[in-house]
């Protein structure tokens, strides 16, 4: 190889490489050791400069070759269920629900308003859940005996409750409604995200084009 | 109106996988030789480089199979298969393909132009 060629090799990998730090670690490196691979090759058996040139020309702009690495790289599965797993559930309390809403922001499948949405309802996951019910059943009554009448020694008691107290179907409606609304969210953020993942993969392939 | 080029990159985008999936059915074959194959063909890719990343998709999906094999002129190569699922999806595309081609075909070949 000339040192023409060799420089227009070294160029096409420094271009791919800055091209590729917006993708996932794991992907960068499989993608990068995948082309490597592929110039190392085609450059061992090309027996002229203009099939060095050919073969980076047949591959394609370095940038393209990472827009189709972006779209078809792990978005969705696994790594939305992680998510969504540590929005719920306080493994180590408030730090889960931290890590799982910094994954929901820094995605690229939701919206705004989707994520704003996710980081709303319930924020700590089913640690605030847990706080409201604790709230709930910890709730201190003071009461206070009042003599009935000036005769006698009957007494009316009135308890007081400085927490939330809730009863019969009201108490039931609530506590539903705070079990169901992060299942809801999850699962509505979940049917968007596959969609959009799938739309993702479909336009990668179309960037073969 | 679609454009030309748009036409052969719709055409292209929902078959290209099960071509790489066909090629692979008479054995495994290595990165480099299989995107060189696809790309040979000139209608299927415009730029080999980003048939890696659908290789991926396709290993990650469990369509294909991955496998290092040393190779006599330089280092290890990553051998590719496809495994009973890419097999089963070659199968149902061959078939939805059979028919939806069988149908332009007569449907175009009644045009008068």
């Amino acid at each position: 190889m000339s040192p023409e060629a060799k420089r227009a090799v070294a160029d096409y990998r420094n271009q791919l490489r800055r091209s590729a730090r917006t993708l996932p670690r794991a992907a960068r490196k499989e993608l990068l050791a995948e082309i490597d691979g592929h110039i190392n090759e085609g450059s061992a058996s090309a027996r002229t400069d203009a099939e060095v040139f050919a073969l980076l020309e047949d591959l394609g702009a370095p940038e393209s070759i990472v827009k189709a690495a972006q779209t078809s790289a792990p978005t969705g599965g696994g790594r939305t269920i992680v998510m969504m797993l540590l929005l719920l559930i306080p493994i180590v309390p408030f730090v889960s629900w931290i890590f799982g809403a910094s994954m929901l922001v820094g995605s690229r499948l939701w919206t705004t308003k989707e994520k704003a949405l996710g980081l709303l309802v319930w924020p700590g996951g089913y640690l605030g859940l847990a706080e409201i019910v604790v709230l709930i059943r910890n709730a201190p009554e003071r009461c206070q005996s009042i003599p009935f009448s000036n005769e006698g020694s009957a007494t009316v008691t009135t308890c007081v409750s400085d927490g939330i107290q809730l009863h019969g179907v009201l108490g039931v409606v609530a506590f539903a409604v705070w079990l169901g609304a992060p299942l809801v969210v999850c699962g509505y953020l979940w049917t968007v995200g596959r969609r959009r993942h799938a739309l993702n993969r479909l336009s990668a392939d179309a960037s073969f084009a | 109106m679609v454009v030309r080029a748009d036409l052969a990159s719709q055409l292209r985008r929902g078959a290209l996988e099960y071509c790489v999936l066909a090629l692979l059915t008479s054995g495994p074959r290595y990165g480099f030789d299989l995107v060189r194959s696809l790309g040979a063909t000139g209608e299927m890719v415009t730029g080999e480089g980003t048939l890696y990343p659908l290789l991926s998709r396709l290993h990650r999906e469990g369509l294909v199979s991955t496998e290092w094999r040393d190779s006599e002129s330089g280092p290890p190569r990553k051998y590719y298969s496809t495994t009973p699922q890419g097999v089963e999806a070659l199968r149902s595309f061959r078939s939805e393909w059979d028919r939806f081609s069988k149908s332009v075909d007569a449907i175009l070949g009644e045009a008068r132009i």
